[in-house]
């Protein structure tokens, strides 16, 4: 019954730094993203603290007005380039070929290079801010005619995307090869995990939508040094341009962004409660939809730049109809948990909040998809409370939730569960102390990537960042969960969840250096035929009390 | 025929389970990728169909 073969065959990875330089293992890869993501959180996160901070009370205190827009501007670039999404391809590295009963990636090599890129345009971000005139200060969404005026920092900005875009382009092409191709014997299409699901169509969406950002931003480059007029309406061009490519490209992105949250909220909800995940075919369905109108809804980024009527309308409509399948899942969701044997362990507990806060951030989305609604709230606080509802409680919580369940897998030790629980509290509260008064702060007309501001603003503001200086201190406990949990711990079983199913609980923990290399013992595993029911119990049954295997 | 139903409720994001091993069986990918585009093409002609019912 042995699925793997263990170190001593003399396929162990080689010591020291070279390891991590030349690896083509994909759970290596997996750690070093992870680890880069978290390095980045940190980084970014240390700006929003600056932010919050600049934002306690009205009046400049500590930084400038133009670094305090370079802040603004990179906390949104290196969140979602250099957290959430080496986060997720991360998890993807780690799990895929673990899942589908893969040797590894389709291809090593490449993934490796896909990897290395990422530090340097993270060098390029970080670094450009000792550069003269200061790092980029125009908004993530780099709209000209700002982001054409700038200095030296823009063009490395321009550099740092088209890397970061090369990189998801090669990991997305790895991904979808890995999932249809490397798929051990019996592994139907219908019987991929979720997480696999999910993360197949995320890997197409970005292939459809990084050129489409390379190419956006190759304008910018040749308008700013190559004499062209794409952007500049002095020139013959249009500045609104800008905005509907980059948004083809943003609002997909979107999707980039929560689909892969999708799928591990849709692994670890089953898990603790103890049911198969409730419309496995609807899921798979609702989010090939979602990918598909993602891709009709990209002009509700900009109701405020003057489109007609009609485009409007259309933009409206399909943005709330895309509430259609996203609402499906929330109902599938709450349908698994219902009469579940449910058990709160970190990674339930910061799925449960997934459910109940990303829907919230849902609900502000469709309160700004009506158009009339949204000229009131564009470039609001409302804005940045909503997308913060999605991307911290959504993709965020998700990540918290998937490092928590997996760190068993990963490390071979079980995770501190009180340090856990007093993380993910600190942590939901927190988050909403932080981010709820900012609807009503837009409400009232506050806008946002403004140093400074009215007094009527004032009280919102310092809960806000009271409840910011709270989240950000609290994330320092999950850095010491995983060190904890890396240096040592209870020693976790292969299954380390009770109703945890799946191939990737019949290997060993920690997983082995190689797994699944003789492609019929994931077959074995595979039998009875559905996701949620296949995996067999690997020593640890009988464990849990109060555990209804009718349920399965 | 089986191809349009198909994409009718992914579109509306539920399917029944029993139904979806049947598309499995029978359905190439390549007739729900095409049924899939022509239907997000007839979802724009709609909804365009219905600013313009809404606009007159």
């Amino acid at each position: 019954m042995q699925a793997t073969h263990a170190p001593e065959h003399g396929h162990g990875p080689p010591g020291g730094l070279m390891r991590w330089v030349t690896t083509t293992n994909h759970k290596d890869i997996g750690t070093l993203y992870l680890w880069f993501a978290g390095v980045m959180f940190f980084v970014a996160g240390s700006m929003a603290m600056l932010i919050r901070a600049e934002l306690f009370q009205p009046g400049l205190q500590l930084v400038q007005p133009e670094v305090f827009n370079q802040l603004t501007t990179l906390h949104g670039l290196i969140m979602i380039f250099g957290v959430i999404m080496p986060a997720f391809t991360g998890f993807a590295n780690w799990q895929v070929p673990l899942m589908i009963g893969a040797p590894d990636m389709a291809f090593p090599r490449m993934n490796n290079w896909s990897f290395w890129l990422l530090p340097v345009a993270a060098a390029f971000l970080v670094g450009s801010t000792l550069l003269p005139g200061g790092a980029v200060a125009g908004g993530w969404t780099m709209y000209p005619p700002l982001f054409i005026q700038g200095g030296i920092s823009y063009d490395l900005t321009i550099f740092a995307v088209h890397i970061m875009g090369a990189s998801s382009i090669m990991g997305a092409i790895n991904i979808i090869t890995t999932i249809l191709n490397m798929r051990a014997p019996g592994m139907g299409m219908m019987k991929l995990p979720l997480f696999v699901w999910t993360w197949l169509i995320t890997a197409f969406l970005l292939i459809a939508v990084m050129p489409v950002l390379a190419g956006a931003v190759t304008m910018l480059l040749t308008d700013r040094n190559f004499g062209t007029h794409f952007f500049d309406a002095a020139g013959g061009g249009d500045p609104v341009l800008f905005q509907h490519v980059f948004w083809f490209f943003g609002h997909p992105e979107v999707y980039i962004l929560i689909l892969p949250a999708f799928g591990i909220i849709s692994t670890i909800l089953p898990t603790f409660a103890r049911k198969p995940l409730f419309g496995y075919a609807s899921m798979v369905y609702a989010t090939a939809s979602i990918a598909i109108l993602s891709f009709l809804v990209w002009a509700h980024h900009m109701f405020t730049v003057g489109l007609p009527a009609g485009a409007q309308l259309f933009f409206m409509y399909a943005t709330m109809l895309i509430a259609v399948p996203t609402g499906v899942k929330v109902f599938n969701w709450v349908a698994t948990l219902w009469r579940g044997s449910m058990t709160f362990e970190t990674p339930m507990l910061f799925a449960v909040a997934f459910v109940c806060l990303f829907t919230i951030g849902g609900f502000s989305g469709l309160v700004l998809a009506m158009a009339p609604v949204d000229i009131q709230l564009h470039d609001t606080y409302y804005v940045v409370a909503h997308f913060h509802y999605v991307l911290v409680s959504g993709a965020l919580f998700s990540i918290y939730a998937g490092v928590y369940y997996w760190l068993p897998k990963w490390t071979g030790h079980m995770y501190d569960e009180r340090l856990g629980r007093w993380h993910f509290w600190l942590s939901a509260i927190s988050f909403n102390v932080l981010f709820f008064p900012q609807h009503f702060l837009g409400l009232a007309g506050m806008p946002r990537r403004i140093p400074d501001y009215a007094l009527q603003f004032a009280d919102f503001n310092r809960i806000s960042s009271i409840g910011g200086f709270v989240f950000g201190a609290s994330q320092i406990l999950l850095l010491i969960v995983i060190v904890k949990c890396i240096r040592g711990g209870a020693r976790a079983e292969a299954r380390a969840w009770e109703g945890a199913q799946g191939l990737e609980w019949t290997v060993p923990s920690p997983a082995p250096y190689h797994t699944f290399l003789e492609p019929d013992v994931a077959e074995r595993h595979l039998s009875p035929p559905l996701p949620q029911a296949g995996g067999p119990p690997s020593g640890d049954e009988g464990r849990g009390e109060g555990y209804a295997p009718e349920l399965r | 025929m089986r191809a349009w139903r198909t994409v009718f409720w992914g579109f509306f994001g539920v399917r029944r389970g029993r139904d979806l091993e049947r598309d499995a069986a029978n359905l190439k990918p390549a007739q729900v990728i095409a049924a899939g585009l022509v239907g997000a093409a007839v979802f724009v002609a709609v909804l365009l169909l219905v600013v313009r019912w809404v606009t007159q």
